[in-house]
């Protein structure tokens, strides 16, 4: 087994470093490199950026994981009908290319939307509060996976004993709860952060010309062909990236004692709330969630049974267009062909990219924080780094799957490794000492107690894969129709509303693919609960 | 692993057993990675194999399919030759790459890079001048380059567009679009990321003057509502009720017309004036295919390419002798182009400080 992971790590290094590397030794080879460095940093507006870019990034990471938190401990802790559709609506965000998701905020909360007419109030979005808004919606839902999952498995014992001590449930969140589940919450944090932080077209739109994140200076540069500036300021914003990841990475190691904290399942099975107030609470905060963040998508489905956003009944007109033969025309490519290619390539990539986080979770907990590298690295320049060094030799099919698991792995990686060490290596050794090989350790321990985090993991690597376009083009040159492909040529040729329903459907397929998996994988652990 | 174990025959199958257990995964991997290798290398070897026989044309993704058809059918009926279209995402993606290719070229013909990359492409040596069969049918004022380094195609009105239900009164002039009582009403795609919206900051700065130019910023600024990366975002805010003016295409209207038709929408051209977005195509230097390439380019401007384009692009064709269809009667025209006012080798060295000091008045 040794060869296996030796295989996975070389694999993760030819994917992620050897582009950065490419993109590096580009950089060093310019002749007038000192002179762009020093060009760059004398340039007051890059002061600015960075600031921005950054303060902007922590807040909306902070704000993300406080509206997400309540949702993590009510997921954990109680069961509810319609729990699994709700965990999965959530993750919406990722998969809507981020016109859409715009589209969608503007048409709800801007001056003529949905929100602000509904409640008589004026508009707020285009503000820097807009800004942080809009990155809200597009994380939260990350804490309620990660730390969730963790809460899941926290041991309730210990936190019962507290209770025996006589703890108050405030002093024992604190001193038990809060230190077990810190990496977690850590971890969703600089998700979070570092996504906020590559944002593009949101801080436009929001921000107008007065606000400009790094990744907006640098796709200037681009447009204007200053291209060693800009891949210069692409490689300051790597460093910058990995000079957060490496300090969360410093403040959130997790001992191995206490991986002990942590049950195979849950000690207290889940249960249906039957304490009025909590049945209230969780009620009241889901509501205001529905609203806040369910509603520019629901609205945004809405409208796509809408004809052609004028008001009017409810028709499939879009949907019957979507299907005809001008689309197809637009498309290039029948929208079946369309479906098979976005499922099939991001449901390979994800399972792809689980496969690796595992592996090197297990094998090599030491090296995370250098597996969290392309959460640093915006697809425009590893689209570069990808170009001067594997492109002209990678048979295409094998190119597509390696930057689509560049975009969907530090997340799933996260996920994985998180539950990896949540695992009491107790039974691995017990395992070990009674005489079973790593492959059956993998097989009877750690895949059955990692299933809700492998799930988890699967579904944000699709999500992400399914919502990428720079990655596809590079590679697919155009003929590879993927749905987010489909969506902007569609836009392009001003097919807003047939754009809408795709959008719609993918959502739909999505949600359902998921609460089916997720349903099935419950059923099972319940049953071990008993 | 055991999943691999029924496509082996029962020889193999007999011999995989004799493996000890705990070495059979590893023995598998190593099949694997030759049998990979081995389709690695065909695949290489095919691919270079077919290259020789197409013309490649690089593109953005949102060049119609039924102008890529009727370019294919030309070249194979014509020629016996193949091509292949290669799409990006847009044009400064496409760009990078030809750049990136310059020493060992894998486009044969570029088609779609707007005028003010002509300077760039000239300077970084990208095209092999070629004067196309029909250059005398292209619209004088619409010739960006004489040396014929680039050739234009088609061109756009960059101009605004309004909502005439919501907003029956619509501004007229430059004066009335920046004027008192109009409240947030106006979408313009960002000029630092995106084409049209820098084609309207050069029409404010050939109308204006580069002395006049920011002063109209300043008061345009107050009526402006968002200014987002791109047109699509920008185009989307619009018909989405949003924001009643948008800054796009003259022909935005026709598309309405054809597949809603509905005339609600309407083309907005401020003083009768402006900037046309003109597209060029250019015949890549090192090009290992360059008479296909210049037969490409030649069908490119005859009159069933150039009489397709319209509904297909969305665009203008350059012929002054190609029909327009019935459906562009709603399109709106300037009856001056702005373009001319403008040198464009001052463009190409001024942007970058026009659009940092419009940059510090918008902020």
């Amino acid at each position: 087994m040794k060869d296996l992971r030796i295989f996975a790590l070389v694999l993760l290094v030819v994917i992620v470093y050897v582009p950065i590397v490419g993109l590096v030794v580009k950089l060093a080879a310019l002749p007038n490199l000192f002179e762009l460095i020093k060009e760059l940093l004398e340039d007051p507006s890059l002061y600015r950026v960075i600031r921005f870019t950054y303060s902007q990034a922590a807040i909306s990471a902070a704000i993300s994981l406080v509206v997400g938190l309540p949702a993590a401990y009510f997921f954990s802790h109680y069961n509810f009908k319609g729990k699994e559709l709700l965990r999965n609506f959530t993750m919406i965000s990722f998969i809507l290319p981020s016109i859409l998701v715009v589209l969608a905020m503007i048409v709800y909360y801007g001056q003529q939307g949905l929100f602000s007419r509904t409640f008589g109030i004026g508009t707020f979005i285009y503000s820097y509060a807009g800004i942080v808004f809009a990155h809200v919606f597009y994380n939260f839902s990350l804490s309620i996976r990660i730390v969730g999952g963790t809460w899941e498995k926290l041991n309730e014992r210990l936190v019962e004993s507290a209770y025996t001590l006589g703890d108050s449930k405030f002093k024992a969140f604190f001193r038990i709860e809060l230190p077990l589940l810190w990496p977690s919450i850590a971890y969703s944090w600089l998700l979070a952060f570092l996504y906020s932080s590559l944002s593009f077209a949101i801080v436009l739109v929001f921000g107008g010309v007065s606000y400009n994140t790094l990744e907006v200076f640098i796709y200037t540069l681009t447009r204007r062909l200053n291209m060693e500036k800009a891949h210069l300021l692409a490689f300051l914003q790597l460093l910058f990236s990995f000079f957060f990841i490496l300090i969360v990475n410093r403040f959130s190691s997790r001992s191995e004692q206490t991986s002990k904290a942590f049950t195979t399942s849950r000690a207290v099975p889940l249960v249906y709330e039957r304490k009025k107030a909590v049945k209230i609470l969780l009620v009241l905060y889901f509501a205001v969630l529905l609203v806040l963040f369910g509603g520019p998508l629901l609205n945004l489905f809405w409208r796509s049974f809408v004809p052609r956003g004028e008001a009017g009944f409810v028709t499939l007109e879009n949907y019957r267009s979507l299907f005809g033969s001008r689309v197809e025309r637009v498309l290039g490519t029948p929208l079946w062909q369309v479906f098979i290619n976005s499922f099939l390539l991001s449901g390979t990539s994800s399972l792809v990219s689980v496969w690796l986080a595992y592996i090197l979770a297990r094998h090599y907990p030491k090296l995370r924080p250098w597996f969290l590298v392309p959460l640093g690295v915006s697809m425009m320049s590893y689209g570069f780094g990808v170009l001067v060094t594997l492109k002209s030799w990678m048979p295409p099919a094998i190119l597509m799957l390696f930057t689509q698991v560049f975009i969907a792995f530090p997340v799933v990686y996260s996920i994985v490794s998180l539950g990896v060490e949540e695992i009491n290596p107790e039974y691995r050794e017990v395992a070990a000492t009674l005489g079973s090989t790593e492959s059956e350790i993998t097989r009877r321990i750690y895949l059955p107690l990692l299933r809700p985090a492998l799930q988890s993991a699967f579904a944000y690597g699709m999500a992400l894969s399914l919502g990428d376009l720079t990655g596809v083009m590079l590679v697919g040159e155009g003929r590879f129709v993927t749905f987010t492909v489909a969506l902007y040529r569609l836009i392009g040729h001003y097919s807003f509303p047939e754009g809408t329903a795709l959008g719609t459907l993918v959502s739909i397929l999505f949600i359902i693919l998921f609460v089916f998996i997720e349903s099935g994988g419950g059923k099972k652990s319940n049953a071990q609960d008993r | 692993m055991c999943i691999l174990s029924p496509f082996l025959n029962k020889e193999r199958a007999l011999r995989f057993s004799q493996i000890p257990v705990n070495k059979r995964e590893v023995f598998l991997l190593r099949k694997l990675s030759v049998l990979l290798t081995g389709v690695f290398l065909v695949v290489l070897v095919l691919s270079m194999v077919m290259s020789a026989q197409e013309v490649v044309i690089y593109t953005y993704d949102s060049f119609g399919q039924t102008l890529m058809e009727m370019m294919e059918q030309h070249m194979q009926k014509e020629y016996g030759a193949k091509v292949r279209f290669v799409l990006f995402e847009d044009t400064g993606a496409m760009y990078t790459r030809l750049v990136l290719e310059k020493n060992n070229p894998r486009a044969d013909l570029v088609i779609g890079l707007d005028e003010v990359f002509v300077i760039d492409a000239k300077k970084d040596d990208l095209f092999q001048p070629y004067r196309p069969k029909d250059a005398d049918k292209i619209r004088k004022e619409l010739v960006f380059d004489e040396e014929f380094y680039m050739t234009p195609y088609d061109f756009g009105y960059i101009t605004f567009n309004y909502d005439s239900k919501t907003l029956p009164n619509p501004p007229r002039t430059f004066a009335d679009l920046a004027g008192e009582g109009l409240g947030r009403k106006i979408v313009i795609p960002n000029p630092m990321t995106s084409s049209p919206g820098q084609a309207f900051l050069l029409a404010t700065i050939a109308y204006f003057g580069e002395d006049g130019y920011l002063e109209f910023w300043k008061e345009l600024k107050k009526n402006i509502l968002v200014m987002p990366s791109s047109w699509s975002i920008a185009y989307g805010i619009y018909t989405n009720g949003e924001a009643p003016i948008v800054l796009s295409y003259g022909t935005s209207p026709v598309y309405h017309l054809i597949s809603e038709s509905t005339e609600r929408y309407q083309a907005l051209v401020l003083d009768d004036v402006a900037w046309a977005q003109i597209e060029g195509a250019g015949i890549v230097k090192g090009s290992k295919n360059p008479e296909l390439a210049k037969a490409a380019l030649d069908y490119l401007l005859s009159i069933p390419m150039q009489e397709a384009l319209p509904e297909s692009q969305f665009m203008y064709p350059v012929r002054v002798d190609a029909k327009l269809p019935e459906s562009f009667k709603i399109a709106a025209q300037a009856s001056e182009i702005l373009n001319p006012r403008l040198d464009l080798g001052d463009v190409h060295d001024k942007l970058d400080s026009w659009l940092r000091d419009w940059e510090n008045v918008m902020r």
